[in-house]
């Protein structure tokens, strides 16, 4: 009973402001006409669009390249984090260059990426792995040089080796602390690899999206838009879980 | 205070960029990087003087960047009120939380052609997607810094009295300034993408623009030389941001 | 072995031993010393001394943690290089690990150490009723308080049996009783592993009542000021603040402390 509660006291408040929201979109919509479609509209062209086979079809092309960028980023941008993270030294020197590819719009990169990884799937990961795997390094090298010295001191004392003390003391006491953070960086793949989608590629939701953008298509553009949302806050959601299981 | 030897790790700093660049330059010049992929350093940097030597280029790129300082400017200032309004709501920022999390995942510009609907084209959609893709992650981080707000210095304030507005005037933002500081450099970075990813899909001015204009008319000179300018802009924003931002940190740290 | 169990076969021996740091800002800091002092095998000796004297820099080199600025510091006749074998540390900061429960945090060194699993939960059992813990064994440090936490701390460094044992306020966060009973618990264990102790506190009592030896150290730069036997026989537990000779000791001890203390602020408010 009391779980029930708690599990109903964390979802209601964001599903009652959805739906105020909602309301009052459609609301807006009946009493000043335009062109815009509102959340009725968009909900049935979505429907539609989940009855289709070529929907779901680009649906898993972008869950595919969305799993494979952000496998790439954490793996990548983690062991760098690690490694980098507990020398501060190297760390702050490197900080600015990385800083400046985070800063630059990877958009403008396009042409480069197309001319490196030509069409299809690979400059979809390409693009989902250029916006993820900077924030990860930067999670992890942060939390990294975060862990209490003390704990650090403790491992030193008890002669760990370099590799004992990566795995039985740095990584367990940031992981909770890394899922926290990596909701953020896993939605930042999914991002890039829809831009990839939006512009070098013809399968996937983004290419669906900007499809109908170049059609003036607003409703399918928006169905897609919500459907993304949802698959993001279900990711999200999902990994919140996980890192509930690993606080204590 | 930064003179003498303090001053030597940031010019080692920038040594570090240098280098960098000056072996891609060699690399390119011996052929390991085919000058297919990538053009050489020097040949980015004539194009980006070539670019540069035109009014009409100067004006585009000063377009832009006046654009990004308006929307990272609004998206902070507004994110930390927003941040400061709801944090102490509980409910509220529990119906948030998820959306603020998953916020980044959806491409924000998508919606963009549909706001053109709405506000007509020109310049204001684009500060204002710019302002909808910084402003969440400043809400965040104000969130996340207010947190770390100890509760003994929380209960400090509340014991010297201070109304509410001193309390966050006095207490809170120092207290959480170099988080702060942090979300706002956040900011200027998707003000940067906002402005530019905009421009770049649907647009008749800007930096963004001027690039995809020259991708589609196959004039990669001019492009590579918008896009070193977007990446010198970069550049120069986030280390100067890193100079203003470091002291504060640092005295937090001594 | 002299009478009171003691031998007087040197454990540590510190020679003009002093520790430096230079600051953020470049300046130069003279945390400890020169400092000079042996620690007999077997011997239970306190250090006491005004706050930030250097106190926690000196267990930092003992335990290999730091080497010293200058000075020798020798372990059993050989100079301290790296963490040596044998020696246990319980930090004055909470040191336990947040994502292992209490069992496991007292079995981590153990286990590492890859001893066989009956005798390392038979060593984690003994810790666990030793330290009071049984109830909380598979509860994690951020449901127990402070002082339940450092003596998770305590007992992960005392299953590992260490033969000299450094211990920087360990009994800070806990209340009067809890500290008394500690105390004889840690006399127990100390009679039979026949260790050697070096303790560090705040606590007058605490020093009196358990050590053989008690030092007293001046303000930073820390230096060895007093040096006082107490006599007790090694069959000792709380009840020695009975005896009319505690108060004695107490008094000799806080006689060079007071002065100290009065002269460092006086110094500090120049
Ligand atoms: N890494 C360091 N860098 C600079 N100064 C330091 C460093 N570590 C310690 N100190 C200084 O050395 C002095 C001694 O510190 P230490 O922690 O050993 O004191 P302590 O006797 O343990 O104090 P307390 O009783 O409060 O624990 C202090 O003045 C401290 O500021
Ligand atoms: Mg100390």
């Amino acid at each position: 009973m009391t779980a029930i509660q708690a599990h109903f006291r964390a979802v209601a408040p964001p599903v009652v402001l959805m739906g105020a929201v909602l309301v009052l979109w459609q609301v807006a919509c009946w009493a000043y006409p335009h062109p815009e479609p509102g959340p009725v509209s968009v909900a049935a062209t979505l429907l539609h669009l989940m009855g289709k086979a070529y929907f779901w079809h680009n649906a898993a092309a972008t869950g595919r390249s969305f799993l494979l960028a952000s496998g790439i980023s954490i793996a990548v941008g983690g062991a760098l984090g690690l490694l980098i993270g507990s020398s501060r030294l190297l760390s702050w020197y490197l900080a600015p260059l990385l800083m400046i590819f985070q800063t630059v719009p990877k958009i403008t990169l396009y042409p480069i990426v197309l001319e490196l990884f030509g069409l299809g799937m690979a400059p979809k990961v390409a693009f989902g792995v250029m916006h993820g795997v900077i924030p990860v390094y930067f999670i992890t090298s942060r939390l990294v040089a975060g862990v209490r010295k003390v704990l650090l001191r403790s491992a030193r004392v008890m002669r760990l080796g370099a590799a004992e003390r990566f795995y039985f003391v740095i990584v367990p006491a940031i992981l909770p602390d890394m899922i926290a953070t990596l909701r953020v960086s896993v939605a930042l793949c999914l991002l890039g690899v829809l831009i990839g989608e939006m512009f070098a590629s013809h399968s996937g939701l983004g290419f669906m999206a900007v499809n109908a953008i170049n059609l003036g298509d607003t409703p399918v553009t928006l169905a897609v838009g919500f459907f993304l949302a949802f698959m993001a806050v279900g990711i999200n959601t999902l990994l919140l879980y996980c890192e509930h299981k690993l606080r204590h | 205070m930064k003179t003498g030897l303090t001053a030597i790790p940031y010019a080692l700093r920038l040594l570090l960029i240098v280098v960098l660049v000056g072996l891609w330059q060699v690399f390119c010049s011996i052929g390991l990087l085919g000058t297919g992929i990538v053009p050489a350093p020097v040949t980015i940097w004539h194009d980006m003087c070539a670019v540069m030597g035109q009014s009409a280029s100067r004006a585009a790129l000063w377009l832009s960047l006046r654009d990004i300082l308006i929307a990272a400017l609004i998206a902070g200032a507004g994110g930390i009120a927003v941040g400061m309004i709801v944090h102490p709501i509980r409910l509220l920022r529990a119906a948030l939380e998820p959306y603020l999390a998953s916020y980044y995942a959806v491409p924000t510009f998508i919606f963009y052609p549909a706001l053109i609907t709405v506000t007509g084209s020109g310049r204001l959609p684009i500060i204002l997607i710019s302002i909808m893709l910084g402003i969440v992650a400043m809400i965040t981080t104000t969130l996340t810094a207010l947190d770390g707000v100890s509760r003994s210095i929380v209960r400090t304030a509340r014991v010297f009295g201070l109304t509410p507005l001193q309390n966050v005037m006095y207490v809170r933002i120092p207290a959480a300034a170099p988080m702060l500081l942090s979300g706002l450099r956040l900011c200027v970075s998707y003000a940067f993408i906002g402005v530019i990813a905009s421009e770049f899909i649907m647009s008749d001015a800007g930096v963004g623009y001027q690039i995809a204009y020259a991708y589609d008319n196959f004039d990669t000179d001019t492009m590579y030389g918008y896009i070193g300018c977007v990446v010198v802009l970069a550049a120069a924003t986030t280390l100067g941001f890193d100079m203003i931002a470091a002291e504060p940190v640092k005295r937090e740290g001594a | 072995m002299t009478e009171n169990g003691q031998t007087d076969v040197p454990c540590v021996e510190l020679r003009q031993v002093e520790q430096r740091f230079t600051t953020r800002k470049g300046g130069n800091v003279h945390a400890l010393g020169p400092l000079d002092l042996t620690l007999r095998r077997g011997e239970f000796l306190s250090i006491v001394g005004p706050s930030g004297c250097g106190k926690s820099t000196l267990l930092d080199i003992l335990s290999g943690l730091a080497r010293p600025a200058a000075g020798q510091a020798l372990l059993n006749g050989q100079p301290i290089r790296g963490v040596p074998d044998g020696v246990g540390i319980v930090f004055q900061e909470d040191a336990s690990f947040g994502w292992l429960t209490v069992e496991n945090n007292i079995a981590f060194g153990l286990k590492r150490r890859g001893l066989a699993r009956d005798d390392i939960a038979a060593r984690v059992e003994h810790a666990l009723d030793f330290m009071g813990l049984r109830r909380f064994r598979t509860s994690y440090p951020s449901q127990l308080s402070g002082g339940m936490r450092q003596r998770v701390c305590i007992a992960r460094t005392l299953v590992m049996r260490p033969s000299l044992i450094l211990l920087d306020e360990p009994f800070g966060a806990l209340d009067q009783q809890t500290r008394l009973l500690m105390g004889d618990e840690l006399l127990r264990l100390w009679r039979e592993t026949n260790a050697t102790i070096l303790l560090i506190t705040h606590s007058l009592d605490e020093a009196v009542m358990l050590s053989d030896r008690i030092g007293v150290m001046s303000a930073r730069p820390g230096r060895l000021i007093k040096l006082v036997e107490t006599g007790w026989p090694r069959e000792r537990d709380s009840t020695v603040v009975s005896s009319p000779h505690y108060g004695d000791l107490l008094s000799e001890i806080w006689a060079p402390l007071r002065a100290e203390s009065n002269h460092h602020m006086a110094a500090n408010n120049a």
